[in-house]
């Protein structure tokens, strides 16, 4: 039996390159499959940092991080950049599109790094495309945008065919870093509602970032970075 | 591999208008650069073709090189001449074994005038020693007939039997003409790719006739011989310009050499065709050099703008890439992203220029033969063009690891939020 928890962190220090006091000091953290976390904290307070070494972009100085078992700081760089496209899906909170492709191939764009996500999504649909466009239909994308360059749809809509590729072939986790932060309040409550509904039904655990703490009712748990963060943050609260 | 050349044509694709103009001038410089070693070689060629199997061009003393222009290449003009009777005693001499006169000066629509004897027919040789050979018709006979080349023929229609004049003095430009003395085609010459193409031959005495009633290059005013009465002067030629000389035995001809040069009564020289030509490359060399270390230059200006227009893109690029990170893309593969794209660039722009250059050759090989005498090879890649073009990529390759090793580290740095 693999471990309950999905994310594990312990003792892990992290301290950006040139910088003299750690960015993030966090003792313990555990997650488990399944929860949907909100995570807050004021501007600067490390929260995107946080993101960054779970997705294996960033490796902590010293303690471990592990997802799904594998404890990210021991894999070699390769390993974690295909670990991070095989396992964890992100969102953005502005520009998540590579602007020169058309929608579609914009949330297929995963599947094109990782042969798991690849074949999970034909799993799931027939076709990695058939898979996407089921999920772009649930997120309130219509056929006719698929072919659409993503720089002609709202913001909105990018958030969301954003969310279909960070979906797409069933990442067990998924990252959003502030994805409603450029909507308007009622976009934000659809687009979450949207986000949580299809990370449900996918089975992800969801780690949300946000300013927004009126958004955090949705959520299984909450969580204030300062407060399990032990390095001391310089900016003042936003 | 495939996904990041999928992704770096999609990408090049949307910024299609700066990467196509950055790939023309990557294609024109590349063109500039194989059409210098191209036409640099060709010209070698043509030249090395012109003339074969003579041992010896003998003239007024003058450079080796610029008798051998004039006397063989058809190119300027002789500044002074030789007597006839040093002619005849070359010719007599017992280590020769023909000796073709010839007398330049004239001109036919820019095309050089050449008196001869039936001897130049005989005995010249080009190429790897092929002889003259005749399309239609015969040798001239006559005073006032006429041979003329392939190009001659084919640029102004003649046919045999047709009648033309000659004008007096070199160049399409002159004006000064032998128009009272129409000479009559009896032969079309098969094309050898030499100065012979662009040339109309006639009999030396045929040049006498025409001048018998000029001086110093004039018409002598008020006198006028009808084509008719030549036949009562003696059309013997006091003067020729250089004589063509092949001897019974090529061992001979550092001797032979001595001989014309310590001929008494004038100062002539003797000049092996293949040390005038050795002796131009010479010359000629240092300009070709330049030519090439110029347009060599010209390629790199071309390489820089390409990895500046890249570089310059980068920048916009920082959330792409970050994205392109996010979904799992590995540093390496940004590099190789933004490698792909300037080698791309680089490769497509030198095919497109090899096949500028060939389309150009194309078009432009007809005026550059009748123009210059110059023959280009109708083909897309000869000779060391290869070379040429594989150290084009070559840099190219290495020109672009600027942009992709600038690409990696931004990625490494940047990771999933770029700071701009
Ligand atoms: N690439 C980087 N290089 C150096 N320092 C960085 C880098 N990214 C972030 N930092 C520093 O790390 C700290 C935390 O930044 P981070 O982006 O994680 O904050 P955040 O909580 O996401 O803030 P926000 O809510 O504004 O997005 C900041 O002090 C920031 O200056
Ligand atoms: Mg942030």
């Amino acid at each position: 039996m693999a471990t309950p928890n999905i994310i594990e962190i312990r003792d892990l220090q992290f301290t950006w390159p040139r910088q003299s006091a750690p960015c993030l000091d966090i003792p313990h953290l555990d997650i488990a499959a399944g929860e949907r976390i909100f995570i807050h904290g004021p501007s600067g307070s490390g929260k995107s940092t946080l993101l960054g070494l779970l997705g294996g972009i960033l490796v902590p100085q010293r303690g471990t991080i592990s997802v799904l078992g594998a404890a990210l700081e021991r894999l070699p760089a390769a390993a974690r950049d295909r670990f991070r496209s095989d396992h964890i899906g992100f969102v953005f909170q502005l520009f998540n599109l590579v602007p020169y492709l058309p929608v579609i191939e914009n949330v297929v764009l995963p599947c094109r790094f990782s042969a798991r996500r690849r074949s999970q999504a034909i799993k799931a649909g027939v076709s990695v495309r058939a898979e996407a466009v089921r999920l772009l239909l649930h997120l309130d994308i219509g056929a006719e945008l698929l072919e659409r360059p993503v720089t002609e749809l709202s913001v909105g809509q990018q958030q969301r065919v954003a969310a279909a590729r960070a979906l797409l072939g069933r990442p067990e986790v998924v990252v959003a870093d502030e994805p409603t932060s450029a909507l308007d309040a009622d976009r934000q409550a659809a687009f979450l509602r949207l986000l949580l509904q299809e990370c449900s039904a996918a089975g992800a655990t969801l780690l949300f970032v946000s300013h927004d703490r009126r958004l955090a009712g949705e959520f299984t748990r909450e969580i204030a970075l300062p407060s399990i963060n032990a390095a001391r943050t310089h900016e003042t609260v936003a | 591999m495939r996904h990041l050349l999928y992704l770096a044509s999609r990408s090049a694709w949307n910024r299609r208008l700066t990467l196509s103009l950055t790939l023309t001038a990557i294609a024109l410089s590349v063109a500039l650069l194989l059409g210098v070693d191209r036409v640099r070689r060709d010209a070698r060629e043509s030249f090395a073709q012109s003339v074969s199997g003579t041992d010896l061009v003998v003239g007024a003393r003058t450079s080796p090189v610029q008798l051998m222009l004039y006397s063989v290449f058809r190119i300027g003009e002789a500044t002074s001449s030789m007597q006839w009777e040093s002619y005849r005693k070359l010719a007599a001499h017992p280590l020769v074994k023909w000796a073709i006169p010839m007398s330049l000066g004239d001109s036919h629509h820019g095309y050089s005038v050449v008196g001869t004897t039936a001897d130049y027919f005989e005995h010249f040789r080009y190429g790897g020693g092929e002889a003259l050979a005749f399309t239609k018709g015969k040798r001239f006979d006559g005073v006032f007939e006429a041979v003329v080349g392939a190009d001659v023929a084919e640029r102004l229609g003649y046919r045999v039997g047709d009648r033309i004049t000659l004008n007096h003095g070199g160049g399409e430009m002159s004006h000064a003409e032998h128009g009272d003395k129409p000479f009559a085609v009896t032969g079309i010459l098969a094309r050898t790719g030499t100065p012979v193409d662009r040339s109309v031959h006639v009999a030396l005495e045929a040049i006498e006739a025409i001048h018998l009633d000029w001086q110093a290059g004039a018409p002598i005013p008020g006198v006028s011989i009808p084509a008719e009465h030549v036949r009562k002067f003696d059309l013997t030629p006091k003067a020729i310009t250089a004589v063509l000389v092949g001897l019974k035995s090529r061992a001979a001809v550092f001797r032979m050499q001595r001989y014309v040069n310590e001929l008494p009564g004038e100062a002539l020289v003797g000049v092996m065709p293949g040390v005038a030509l050795a002796q131009l490359w010479q010359i000629v060399g240092m300009a070709e050099r330049v030519l090439l270390a110029v347009s060599a230059m010209v390629v790199a200006v071309g390489l820089a703008g390409l990895v500046a227009v890249v570089l310059a893109g980068l920048n916009e690029r920082r959330r792409e890439i970050a994205i392109l990170r996010s979904v799992g893309a590995r540093p390496r593969d940004i590099f190789l992203l933004l490698m792909t794209e300037a080698v791309g660039i680089t490769v497509i722009g030198a095919l497109a220029g090899v096949v500028l250059l060939g389309v150009l050759t194309l078009a432009l090989a007809p005026f550059a033969a009748a123009r210059y005498g110059l023959i280009i090879e109708p083909a897309f890649i000869a000779g060391g063009e290869g070379v040429l073009l594989a150290a084009v990529v070559a840099v190219g390759v290495l020109a672009s690891l600027v942009p992709g090793y600038r690409a990696y580290r931004l990625s490494l740095a940047d990771g999933l939020t770029p700071r701009l």
